[in-house]
């Protein structure tokens, strides 16, 4: 490989300033062994299934028959009076009955909604959340409660914290990568701060892999400069800071060419990882996509391929799950596009022995109002914060268990409450991480992912 | 947090274990107590365990029933010296699950100091500033020197003159030198050199660019609102402001007070007022379905934080939901800082309207002369002042008096005639001559009509009239009142006429009739009639032709009226139309003089009253009056244009009844249980500075604490901040924070000189900063022994400089400058849009955004200037560690991570940097390795070495050879980015020397400041 005899000359002309035998670990580790906080891990890494807008747990995990029994009266007053509302601030409060029938899934018969077939096949590998509760009604602070574990702007994300905590295990893609796509229901802005390092150093912060363009932005060659020339390029920049490290003896330049070495591999690693040509048809098929689609199916292929590739973090957004109108149309509509992807990742880890060390979480910012918004023939819901579902698989889940319950009506969660920084704790200690333990200083507190305030615990009835 | 203990093990020095020493309290004792004890024993009250506080002595020496905390000088009855060295798990503290374990080295610390006798000290950051004395000009070296003895270490040589400029260049102007500049500095051997340069570069319009980085930073400027639908929002002005107040060096407090308070100075100027802008920069949301109440409460707490950070380095924002654990800062504190800000008037959701117009210097001019114009030009003032002008409206006044010709009406009624309308819909000539809409009322329609007329037509005229049977009384459609006159057409001859201006007596709100003639079928002329005050009367609308037509008799016009709008049956219900010879007609033009004047006019023997009557008609009407009044329009007209093209911003103003604030209980904005707070600062920093009583406190007041004197934390704060600017590292290591959990810095008299010079001299940053580019130990070298690396990592001693990679800005800044397409003439302007990626916004919605990407010379602006959008941050700024400006950053993480490398390698932006050196390389006179000597200086300003060149030659000519074979790439290469390719350089010599100028840019040197 041109790579590697370029590199050997390289390294010949490693002068003095940095011992010889440091930079080539560097050169060819290249591994952020993170702070090593691991115990006992279960899980090596997380496919975080974001299903943005906040998808209704009425019509999809949280099967409520007396809800639909109390479809169109008014919902009682003693459950919604001073609650947070947002869009229907000020507006009648009508129940509306689930508008999909349930089916009893599995050896388990987990309740799983009729719109969501895929995954209702694998209720006994999944274990369903029912009882989740969050604090931000609003989605762009509630998807950074979701993932920093407070709505203040300038936090880590959870994907941050990991790679933090555990380090990376690629050398040749970043370990925290997170990929979007759309459908089904109004897009709602994500921001980048979502895959933000906060105060954590930047090297945690999650790359965003784009469908269109550069699937990493600037990892294409500029026009008229071949991957040969680009080396040469590379190698004479890492000649000069060489020369320079020699005079200077300066860590970070050392740091630097490693840097270079690495966005090098990235421009070969990042094509090729996207590349799905060498995907069978019948891997193809299992997903339900089509190469270059930037379809979630796709991006649910690409998580496999990222995770076979040692990213530590995977984080998909599917951005269409806000069904203020039209739920019952929406979730199947935004169901159909995010069912089959979900189910033939985890089967697809499943098969190639994966799935035990990769935690798989599917759910959203937030859940769905019991009441309904806007009469007529096509009514939605508005957000809820008090109640809502997940499901998670895998690495150290226990497959085939339905955890916590929502009241009657799927407005309060009642039986074993869990939160997001439960959530975030659960999680940490899958990856064998304390999460009280897991802090960092930043303005004299000691920052935790699962907050400051205690309280905090790990959901142990859903792990294997 | 390692390092932090390390470097304090360091600092105390092994010593400490020695009997005879004493222990230091502030930089010993109470970070040990503060990290270890204060989180349940300190000044939060709620979660206060055991009733023990340990932050006063008044609660560590409490009898608590025959034993204390504390007994100073005696350990072995000191529970907390038990407690600490106690081997049961129920006794230990701190407890195992807090993970704050003490060491041993700390252990041994708290005990000397209760044998010594356990005085407690007020942390240092609360104490007054103390201003040691130091010999003058030379007081920065004394006080870091003072300490490199006690220390017994040395600091470094002074740096090469070609790093010092290289250095300077970076910290003052965040460019590297020029060529010619470090030429001219290295000639120059005057003991003068050193400090003249200094001069120059504070003087030049790039320091304030620079510096405005650094605070733009920290009160988290942006361009967009940052949540949700992060929408654009107008506030550079505000950015401008900053970079001219830097360059202008106007005193700190000035600039302090204009921010928090500009609006409630006397009489604001307008750069005061832009100055308010400040309080307006903080996150903001526009989401369907927020709720206003949480959203105050989010507004709120923002700027608590902001500014207790930005001005006092505290983390006031921490007693939110609780009394704050480590400061003496209690949760009604919290809330009554938030009360200052509660009479900024704002929407709680929902789109901001800008509430300012910032004109040019230009437009400014140019406004205050059209308004002289229109005042001189009043047609009052005219006949008294201007005899010219009252001549010869005298003059045409005796002519029409002694003429005694009755002018004709302005406008004279026409009777439409064969009309055409959709299918359904008729059109009814009425007695009166209006035309009236029966049948249905269309949903859309285009109505024809002919207008018979015989003479001189200059102008059509509409009027909109109301009819009793309409549904909406007084309204002008039959459908909700409103009508959307969205084309007109007048036609001639079968020839279509040109309309030049359309004029009506009132516009709807974004419907003006303008719109009528404007050819965009779903924009039209509206009169808000829609709604009930906006009915009643007539209304009218001229439209004026660009050349009068002349009808003999028998001939008509044409006249097409459309309502395309997506507003149905939006159509005028009785119509009104009239015509006029005279282009100068007013629109509500009367028809012809009032019966007086046409008496008096008429009359063989007028009497002196009638003449009087006539003359006060004629200067109302008259020709030359009329001619008068256009040209005044006229001038108002562009008064108005004026205004609107201006640049817009939000800026502070002052409600007169400010909103209520009260404490919400564990920051719960639902709860509505706490008690209703004033204004006031911090109870435990109010120390007889805080005067205000009987009226309630405003935002000047806490400006005016805030640059108290006697204020321990504002100097401090921005004095250690700026320090870190030039060195790396801020005297206390933690920028961010002076209190309890920060840290005690590395040479408190030094900080303390600092900030009382600072505040003696009038709060003079320039002054400040001068002093501290002309130390010596500013000027030492960046090299490092690796003794001082073992002995002092972090560098607290200051016996050597910092070495790091620029800011993100920087980076770019200096490939443009490198390359010669730094566009540097404009300071200041509204943001740019540089080379980003396609589809990098395609998360945001609502609406969804394009980046439209700037044209020409706004490409290569300095990156101060780049449109900051929070949600997305431009990508090659990310990388380089830019902040997102959602919050306040004080110090930005250094990075050294691959996207940086991608960016630099194959952002465009910098592949067109490199090839438009690349062309300046190739025109250089001279052999191949003269040429890369040249681009080495003109980048790093120095001359190269042999290695280096043989390096680069060796790129080049492989480069060339590459592109000789394949000149199409190489002409691709060249066609990076908008600046034009150089000519009469072959294309492949030129991408060739772009290549090698890639390699120069990528160098870590060309960006590092050391």
């Amino acid at each position: 490989m041109i790579e590697a005899t370029n590199r050997r000359t390289f390294l010949n002309r490693a002068t003095v300033g940095i011992g010889a035998l440091a930079l080539q670990r560097q050169l060819m580790g290249d591994i952020d062994s993170g702070i090593k906080l691991a115990g006992s891990p279960k899980a090596k890494r997380v496919i975080f299934l974001c299903m943005a807008g906040g998808p209704s747990h009425l019509e999809t995990l949280d099967y409520k028959p007396t809800l639909a029994k109390m479809h169109g009266k008014p919902m009682p007053e003693s459950i919604t009076k001073g609650q947070p509302i947002a869009q229907l601030q000020g507006k009648a409060l009508k129940c509306l009955g689930p508008q999909w029938d349930f089916i009893k899934k599995g050896k388990s018969g987990q309740e799983i909604s009729s719109q969501l077939p895929f995954i209702g096949k694998m209720a006994d590998d999944i274990a369903i959340v029912r009882s989740m509760t969050t604090k931000q009604i609003n989605h762009d602070p509630a998807h950074t409660f979701m993932n920093c574990g407070t709505q203040i702007s300038g936090r880590p994300c959870m994907g941050s914290w990991i790679q933090y905590g555990l380090g990376s295990e690629t050398k040749d893609l970043p370990g925290f990568v997170v990929l979007t796509s759309v459908g089904g229901g109004q897009s709602q802005p994500i921001a980048s701060r979502q895959w933000h390092s906060g105060f954590l150093p930047s090297k945690y912060q999650g790359v965003h892999f784009h469908s269109k363009g550069d699937p990493v932005l600037y990892v294409g060659n500029p026009k008229g400069v071949g991957r040969g020339d680009q080396r040469q390029v590379i190698d004479a920049v890492n000649g000069l800071n060489q020369i320079r490290n020699g005079l200077v003896d300066d860590p970070e330049i050392a740091t630097k060419i490693s840097q270079y070495e690495m966005a090098f591999r990235m421009q070969a690693s990042v094509p090729e990882l996207v590349d799905l040509k060498g995907e069978s048809k019948e891997t193809l098929e299992m997903y339900g996509a089509k190469p270059g689609d930037g379809s979630f199916a796709s991006n649910c292929l690409l998580a496999r391929r990222l995770a076979e590739r040692g990213v530590r973090f995977i984080q998909l957004y599917h951005r269409g799950w806000d069904h203020h109108g039209g739920v019952k149309r929406g979730v199947a509509t935004t169901g159909k596009l995010v069912d089959q992807g979900s189910w033939a990742l985890v089967q697809d880890l499943k098969q190639r022995g994966m799935l035990e060390d990769t935690l798989v979480v599917w759910g959203g910012e937030f859940g769905r109002t019991p009441m309904s918004q806007g009469g007529g023939n096509n009514p939605g819901r508005d957000h809820h914060i008090k109640g809502f579902s997940l499901w998670m698989a895998g690495g150290g889940i226990k497959g085939g268990v339905t955890h916590g319950a929502t009241d009657d009506f799927g407005y309060n969660a009642v039986d074993n409450v869990v939160t997001v920084h439960d959530l975030h704790a659960t999680m940490l200690h899958l990856l064998g991480i304390d999460h009280q333990k897991f802090s960092y200083k930043f303005q004299g507190l000691d920052m935790r992912l699962t907050g400051v305030e205690g309280g905090v615990k790990v959901v142990k009835e859903i792990l294997a | 947090m390692s390092v932090k203990i390390a470097s304090l093990i360091f600092l105390s020095g092994a010593a400490i274990l020695g009997a005879a020493d004493k222990v230091d309290f502030q930089r010993q004792v109470r970070p040990i107590l503060s990290d270890k004890c204060f989180f349940c024993h300190g000044t939060d009250s709620e979660t206060r365990e055991a009733d023990l506080r340990l932050d006063m002595p008044e609660g560590a020496y409490e009898d608590l029933g025959g034993y204390a905390a504390i007994v100073p000088g005696k350990v072995n009855d000191s529970e907390l010296y038990l407690r600490i060295t106690s081997n049961k798990k129920k006794e230990i503290m701190p407890p195992p699950k807090s993970h704050k374990s003490l060491t041993v080295a700390e252990v041994e610390i708290l005990k000397k100091w209760i044998e010594q006798g356990a005085e407690y000290d007020e942390h240092w950051a609360y104490q007054d500033v103390k201003k040691v004395e130091a010999p003058a000009e030379g007081e920065i070296d004394f006080l870091v020197k003072r300490r490199w003895e006690a220390e017994k270490v040395k600091g470094s040589d002074q740096a090469s003159r070609e790093t010092l400029i290289k250095r300077l260049s970076w910290d003052l102007r965040g460019v590297p030198p020029t060529a010619a500049e470090t030429q001219e500095f290295l000639a120059d051997q005057t003991p003068q050199a050193w400090n003249k340069l200094v001069d120059r570069f504070l003087a030049d319009q790039k320091y304030g660019e620079r510096m405005a980085v650094w605070w733009l930073d920290l009160v988290r400027y942006a361009d967009t609102i940052g949540y949700h639908s992060d929408n654009e929002m107008n506030v550079s002005p505000y950015r401008d402001y900053v970079i001219d107040s830097f360059n202008r060096n106007k005193p700190f407090s000035e600039f302090t007070t204009e921010q928090l308070a500009g609006d409630l100075l006397p009489n604001p100027t307008l750069e005061q007022k832009i100055a308010s802008g400040y309080n307006r920069l903080l996150q903001t949301t526009e989401e369907g379905g927020a709720q206003e109440k949480e959203y105050r409460a989010i507004y709120a707490a923002d700027r608590v934080r902001n500014i207790s950070e930005v001005w006092l380095g505290s983390t006031l924002g921490c007693a939110q939901c609780h009394d704050h654990k480590y400061d003496p800062f209690t949760t009604r504190d919290f809330y009554s800082m938030a009360a200052f800000f509660a009479d900024i008037k704002e929407r709680g959701i929902g789109k901001r309207q800008p509430n300012l117009t910032v004109p040019s210097a230009a437009e400014q001019a140019r406004v205050t002369e059209l308004h002289q114009q229109i005042a001189a030009g009043q047609i009052a003032t005219l006949l008294q002042k201007d005899a010219a002008f009252r001549a010869k409206v005298d003059q045409g006044f005796q002519k029409w008096v002694a003429n005694g010709k009755v002018a004709q009406p302005m406008w004279s009624k026409v009777r439409p005639a064969k009309f055409q309308t959709p299918a359904g819909t008729k059109l009814v000539l009425r007695g009166d001559g209006t035309v009236v809409e029966e049948g249905k009322n269309p949903a859309k329609a285009s109505y024809r009509m002919t207008l018979p007329h015989t003479g001189k037509v200059a102008a059509v005229k509409l009027e909109a009239l109301t009819d009793a049977s309409f549904l909406t009384k007084g309204g002008f459609s039959r459908a909700n009142g409103n009508f959307v006159l969205t084309g007109v057409e007048l036609k001639f001859k079968g020839k279509a006429l040109k309309i030049s201006k359309a004029k009506a007596d009132f516009e709807q709100s974004g419907f003006p009739v303008a719109h009528a003639i404007d050819r965009n079928a779903s924009s039209g002329w509206a009169v808000g009639a829609h709604e009930a005050g906006r009915r009643n009367g007539t209304r009218r609308a001229a439209f004026y032709l660009d050349r009068p037509v002349e009808l003999s008799k028998g001939e008509e016009l044409e006249l097409v009226l459309h309502y395309q709008s997506q507003h149905a049956g939006h159509t005028i219900g009785r119509l009104g139309v009239a015509v006029t010879d005279n282009a100068l007609a007013a629109i509500d033009g009367a028809a012809g003089p009032p019966p007086e004047v046409l008496a008096a006019l008429k009359s063989t023997s007028r009497t002196a009253e009638q003449l009087t009557v006539l003359r006060s008609y004629y200067v109302k009407s008259g020709p030359e009056v009329m001619a008068q009044q256009e040209t005044l329009k006229a001038l108002e007209a562009e008064i108005k244009k004026i205004e609107s093209g201006k640049r817009k911003m939000l800026v502070s103003e002052a409600l007169p009844t400010p909103r209520m604030t009260r404490v919400l209980p564990r920051g719960n904005w639902m709860d509505d249980s706490g008690d209703e707070v004033q204004p006031a600062v911090p109870e435990f920093l109010q120390k007889g500075i805080w005067k205000v009583e009987g009226r309630r406190a405003n935002r000047l007041d806490l400006a005016n604490w805030i640059l108290d004197e006697k204020n321990p934390l504002t100097a401090r704060s921005i004095m250690n901040r700026v320090w870190r600017l030039f060195f790396g590292r801020g005297l206390s290591g933690d920028v961010t924070d002076l209190g309890g959990q920060g840290q005690v810095p590395s040479h408190p008299e030094l900080l303390d000189w600092l900030a009382a010079d600072f505040q003696e001299h009038n709060w003079d940053l320039k002054r400040m900063v001068k002093k501290i580019v002309t130390s010596e130990v500013y000027r030492q070298s960046s090299l490092v022994t690796s003794f001082m690396r073992e002995k002092d990592p972090a560098n607290e001693l200051i016996t050597r400089q910092g070495r790091w990679r620029v800011d993100a800005e920087f980076v770019r800044d200096a490939a443009l400058e490198i390359s010669g397409l730094l566009n540097d003439q404009v300071v200041g302007g509204e943001s740019v849009k540089p080379y980003q990626p396609a589809g990098f916004w395609q998360h945001l919605n609502f609406p969804k955004k394009t980046w439209k990407r700037s044209q020409g010379g706004d490409l290569y602006r300095r990156s101060v200037y780049t449109f900051l959008c929070r949600t997305f941050p431009h990508p090659s700024m990310v990388a380089f560690d830019a902040p997102s400006r959602e919050e306040c950053t004080a110090e930005r993480a250094r990075s050294n991570i691959p996207q940086q490398a991608l960016a630099m390698l194959n952002d465009p932006i910098f592949v067109e940097a490199s090839r438009v050196f690349g062309a300046r390389i190739a025109a250089v006179k001279g052999e191949l390795r003269a040429k890369i000597e040249w681009a080495m200086k003109e980048a790093l300003s120095r001359p190269a070495t042999k290695e280096e060149v043989d390096l680069l030659l060796a790129v080049y000519k492989k480069q060339l050879e590459k592109f000789n074979k394949d000149e199409a790439a190489a002409r691709e290469f060249l066609s990076t980015g908008e600046w034009p390719a150089a000519e009469g350089i072959a294309p492949a010599e030129a991408a060739a020397w772009g290549q090698v100028s890639r390699v120069i840019l990528n160098a870590y040197e060309t960006t590092s400041r050391f």
